[in-house]
């Protein structure tokens, strides 16, 4: 049985065994969840403050990963460990900055069980494929072997901020309670990068020549911090439904949207190969002449870079997804789930144990599988009712086991509910 | 409503809750900002590339203008310099001419004119109007009278004048039908009555007529006068007679011999003034006695206060263009009326590009023959316009005129003798950067000399020494030919030949094989030149604007030679901070593979120098020098094949810290030939390189 699977079920044990068996009354101290339909609604204000930065990785561990956050030398053994593997070399590097603000006290609508919420962010999502090749290009450089075989690299890059507002509906008077949300936002797109491969992209090296071979296109956007460009609309939609005593279903999406770019999109394609045997010098005056030198290395890109700037580009974002089932077992709550963040990786399928190791304090464990294995944690602390801190650590297999996993991350939540 | 109430709650919320939580919040920013990069992820790589390649013949080396092939495809090498040891400068320079002229008019004129005008009977006896028609007997009466009649000269004669010299000439005619006892006249100026003519006449019979004249000398005349008739004293009539009353005395008048101080009158055309003359110009030595101009200007520069027009008229009549007699110097300037208390100004500047002058004076054909001088034509005049204008004799002009900033096209004449004697040093570029031995199997050195001057030189060469500045010997040119005195004959024109001398020194009569086996960067010669030793041929010499005396050195070398130990350096700038990112190659290995067509064997480095010239570092250690092998050949020392050599070149870490700093680079090759053999170059032979390079790398992220 591997060390992971062990340790999986050395973290899930103990948590049941402490979770309380009464919980349905502690549920009263989180006003904050309020889409939980275990609960009832509480009629309060909640603003919240919110963080998640996530790197997941498939091909990589964090032996690797761990020096690009804290800015440290590549160790060679590190590097080689990690180039041993010849799958594709995945990276899921995520972040968002929120705060948003409910008001379940009051309506503004004739329907009093509408209410109404806005939300101000900021998310960055990339996801980076490299071949083995490439990774070894970038890690050890061309002495390796004879052909790089650089398919399957891609890159995927959006950045935007956004605001927006949203209604909240919650019916509870009925034997299956459900409740929706519904938000329309403005966003901005700050930054957009999309760099895809196709086939018969490699490079052939050795010291008398390199033949390469790019198949690609790559677009590439920006805006301004003032200025309209980049702008668009996205929509968020939640709905949570009790389908029986012990059962929820919930779906949510988010980010589902588009922005619009004028005049200010590069793209850059090309579908070509090419033999390089060094600069050619005709004469001897050549060598004290920078500029030569400087237009034979122009004219040697140019081969791969045919340049059309100043596009209009519509955007379009794909949302975050989310689809889980969350049931309450004799001891603390269990939840399925299928989640997709709206990048070019694959759907993150997982599964999580929560409970109330205290009244004031829920913790969770879970696992899934998103480019690779991982575990996260949560707690979930209450004070007063009033003030809630919700801290999580992604990855905890990949900070246990560095040389094996890959991947690290956190989020938390600043909620007050007056 | 309820949405505003809600809104304002939120922000009463989050206000509270920002004052309440910022430490928290600044806690979390200090975290992710400390986070922030000052620092990198570092690694390191390696890549090996293809740097440059390069096919070089003797040509891309040297330069293929430096080259001649030969039929067998050997090579020659020509290396031709040229130093002008004379130009016009030294012979013609053409000093700026201007006259000064100011005049006042010498004589102002007006013509001799008449008028005629008549005193009526009408006019003397009003009651004959009563009687005019009538044959009656006539009374004798005697009428005096201070009432006068006006006579208007304006028109015939002018509006005022005052005379220097004049006479009015007055002729007084009986018009009646009786004889005049006596009839007395006044002639006075209408506006002051200064009196012009006063005369008594007796005796006159009908239709008879009597002369007076009187002198204008300072008198002021107006154009108004008054005639008065002071007394007509008439005796009886024989019988009857007619009576016409518009008979009377009539009275002609004319004005001669004029010579004015002013008047205000229509003037006739008239000369004010003429000044024909020679200039003779200062060439120093140089005796000319025709130009061609290249380029230049007559100037006229006119101030008048003179109330009438003037014309001036500037000529150089020994003068032509294109050959063309007729189309001499020549320029007309109209000046206009000065207005009354100021003064007309023109001034004006005609080019002169492409006329011929005679500096030989006036009469260039007839004797005594002059040199250095122009003869020039200038004169002012008034037209006849027909408009009255105020002229006198005070009214003045100021001429300034002549020829400035000329350039000549050519010039004959005779230039005069000089002398010169030249110390000179040349530098020999093509040896400057080289130093160590060599053996030549031939070279050849002419001297020669190009004269397009028409002047005659005679040139002694005292010596020429090569000086080599890298080792501190000189080696002096040694042939029968050194010392030697040579004329250098004048060029010929029209049509137009230079002339050349040649002097050849080759390895049978001198010993320039050893004067270049010294590799001299330095020629130091020295020569006399007389020129015009023997007389201009009776002035006939010439210079143009681009005569040159040019002594030109042609070495001619076939690229057949042995060294032991040649060394050609070549210094260049140098940064390797134009390369992006260069501060992160961490250490080198170059690797230059040579396939050498040569039969030379090369070692080839490079010196990495900072900005006083000072060595930092060397691409290969002296114990550790990199050659490149010779070409493969035939018992004729003629390449079969080409070899192939791989020369390393390791820059480990610290070397590559001392190559960063560097800003220029002496390249240097030191050649040997086998057993230092002479080998013959051939136009086929190539040498390619191909440079490679593995670096150690570091990235960054």
């Amino acid at each position: 049985m591997s060390r992971v699977f062990k340790f999986i079920i050395f973290l899930f044990f103990p948590l049941q065994i402490f979770s309380q068996t009464a919980f349905d009354e502690n549920w009263k101290n989180y006003s904050n969840l309020y889409e939980n339909l275990f609960t009832t609604v509480k009629k309060k204000e909640i603003l919240s403050f919110n963080t998640y930065q996530n790197i997941s990785s498939s091909g990589l561990n964090n032996k690797l990963i761990y020096p690009f956050i804290i800015k440290q030398k590549l160790n060679k053994n590190d590097i080689d460990k990690n180039l041993e593997k010849r799958g594709l070399k995945k990276i899921n590097l995520d972040r968002e900055l929120s705060i948003s603000y409910i008001n379940l006290k009051k309506s503004s609508f004739k329907n009093k069980s509408v209410k109404w919420m806005i939300n101000i962010g900021n998310e960055s999502r990339n996801a980076i494929k490299l071949s083995n090749d490439a990774a070894k290009l970038i890690f050890r450089g061309n002495t390796d072997t004879t052909k790089y075989n650089l398919d399957g690299s891609n890159y995927f890059n959006l950045d935007f901020s956004k605001i927006g507002v949203g209604v909240f509906y919650s019916n509870q008077n009925t034997q299956k309670p459900y409740n929706l949300s519904f938000a329309l936002n403005v966003i901005k797109v700050n930054n957009y990068s999309n760099i895809v491969s196709y086939s018969n992209n490699f490079l052939k090296s050795n010291e008398d020549s390199f033949d390469i071979g790019l198949n690609y296109d790559a677009t590439f956007a920006s805006s301004s911090f003032a200025g309209f460009d980049g702008m668009g609309i996205s929509t968020d939609f939640s709905v949570n439904y009790k389908y029986n005593k012990n059962s929820i279903f919930s779906f949510k999406i988010k980010d589902l949207g588009f922005a619009d770019f004028n005049n200010t999109v590069s793209f850059y394609t090309s579908n070509n190969t090419y033999k390089f045997n060094g600069i050619i010098l005709p004469d001897i005056k050549r060598l004290n002449d920078d500029s030569y030198f400087k237009n034979q290395a122009d004219s040697t890109l140019n081969n791969f870079t045919k340049k059309q700037e100043n596009l209009d580009k519509t955007i379009f974002i794909a949302p975050q997804t989310e689809i889980f089932i969350t049931s309450k077992l004799k001891k603390g709550y269990y939840s399925v789930s299928i989640k997709h963040n709206g990048t070019k990786s694959q759907p993150d399928f997982g599964i999580s144990y929560f409970g109330f190791l205290k009244p004031y304090m829920i913790g969770s464990i879970s696992a899934g599988h998103l480019n690779n294995f991982y575990i996260n944690t949560d707690a979930i602390f209450s004070f007063n009712n009033k003030l809630f801190l919700h801290l999580g650590i992604k990855h905890i297999d990949a900070i246990i086991f560095p040389s094996n996993f890959g991947g690290i991350g956190f989020n938390s939540s600043l909620q007050i509910a007056f | 409503m309820l949405f505003m109430a809600n809104y304002i709650n939120f922000t009463k919320i989050l206000r509270m809750s920002l004052c309440q939580k910022n430490i928290v919040f600044f806690l979390i920013l200090f975290f992710l900002i400390s986070c922030k990069k000052d620092r990198e992820t570092i690694w390191d790589t390696e890549y090996t590339l293809p740097i440059a390649q390069t096919q070089l013949d003797l040509g891309d080396i040297i330069g293929d203008s430096l080259l001649i092939k030969n039929s067998d495809n050997s090579l020659n090498l020509i290396y031709d310099y040229s130093l002008a040891v004379d130009s016009i400068n030294t012979y013609l320079e053409v000093p700026d001419t201007l006259q000064n002229k100011s005049v006042t008019l010498a004589s102002l004129m007006l013509e001799n004119r008449t008028m005629s005008d008549t005193i009526t009977l009408g006019e003397i006896y009003p009651l004959s109007k009563l009687l005019d028609g009538q044959n009656m007997p006539l009374e004798p009466f005697d009428v005096k009278s201070n009432d006068g009649q006006d006579i208007d000269i304006t028109k015939e004669f002018f509006k005022q004048a005052k005379f220097k010299e004049g006479y009015i000439d007055m002729v007084l005619n009986n018009d009646l039908p009786v004889e005049a006892e006596k009839i007395v006249f006044v002639l006075v100026n209408k506006s002051d009555k200064q009196i012009i003519v006063y005369d008594s006449f007796m005796n006159l019979p009908p239709g008879g007529s009597a002369k007076t004249t009187k002198s204008l000398a300072g008198k002021k005349v107006d154009g108004i006068l008054t005639g008065i008739v002071k007394q007509v004293k008439t005796k009886e009539s024989d019988g009857p007679v007619l009576i016409n009353s518009k008979k009377g005395i009539r009275i002609d008048l004319s004005i001669r011999d004029i010579q004015l101080e002013y008047a205000t009158a229509i003037f006739p055309s008239q000369n004010l003034l003429t000044e024909n003359q020679e200039v003779q110009y200062n060439f120093g030595n140089s005796q000319v006695t025709y130009m061609e101009i290249k380029s230049g200007f007559v100037v006229m520069e006119v101030f008048s206060n003179v109330q009438e027009a003037i014309i001036l008229d500037y000529s150089i009549p020994n003068s032509s263009k294109n050959l063309d007699p007729n189309d001499k110097v020549r320029q007309i300037v109209k000046v206009p009326p000065a207005t009354k208390g100021s003064y007309s100004k023109v001034v004006k500047k005609f080019p002169l590009d492409g006329y011929a002058v005679s500096y030989k004076g006036k009469t260039p054909d007839l004797p005594p023959f002059k040199y250095n001088t122009v003869y020039s034509e200038f004169s002012a005049k008034i037209e006849y316009t027909g408009i009255e204008r105020t002229i006198s004799l005070s009214d003045s002009v100021f001429v300034r005129f002549g020829l400035v900033d000329i350039k000549p096209k050519l010039a004959i004449g005779d230039f005069g003798k000089r002398e010169f004697n030249y110390e000179h040093k040349e530098k020999i570029k093509a040896f400057e950067n080289i130093k160590g031995d060599i053996s030549l199997e031939d070279i050849k050195l002419s001297l020669w000399f190009k004269n397009t001057f028409g002047i005659e030189a005679d040139m002694t060469l005292d010596n020429f020494t090569g000086y080599n500045s890298r080792s501190g010997k000189s080696v002096s040119l040694i042939s029968p030919q050194l010392p030697g005195t040579f004329t250098i004959a004048r060029a010929k024109n029209n049509p137009f030949v230079p002339f050349y001398h040649i002097i050849i020194f080759d390895k049978s009569t001198s010993n320039v094989k050893q004067f270049f086996e010294n590799l001299p960067d330095e020629l130091n010669s020295k020569f006399k030149m007389t020129v015009r030793p023997r007389g201009s041929y009776d002035y006939t010499d010439f210079v143009f604007d681009t005569s040159k005396l040019t002594a030109n050195i042609r070495l001619e070398m076939p690229v057949h030679f042995g060294t032991s130990g040649l060394e050609l350096s070549k210094l260049t700038s140098f940064s390797l901070n134009n390369i992006k990112n260069i501060d992160r190659v961490k250490n080198a290995i170059l690797k230059l593979e040579v396939s050498n067509g040569f039969p030379i064997e090369a070692n080839i480095n490079i010196d990495f120098l900072d900005k006083k010239d000072a060595l930092l570092t060397s691409l290969s250690e002296s114990t550790n020098m990199q050659t490149a092998l010779p070409a493969n050949t035939d018992v004729n020392g003629v390449v079969i094949n080409s070899t192939i050599s791989n020369l390393i070149y390791e820059i480990p870490y610290n070397k590559m810290q001392l190559i960063k700093q560097a800003v220029k680079i002496r390249i240097k090759s030191v050649m040997k030939t086998t057993g230092a053999f002479r080998y013959k170059i051939y136009d086929s032979y190539k040498i390619k390189a191909k440079l490679k390079g593995n670096f150690l790398y570091e990235q960054s992220f």
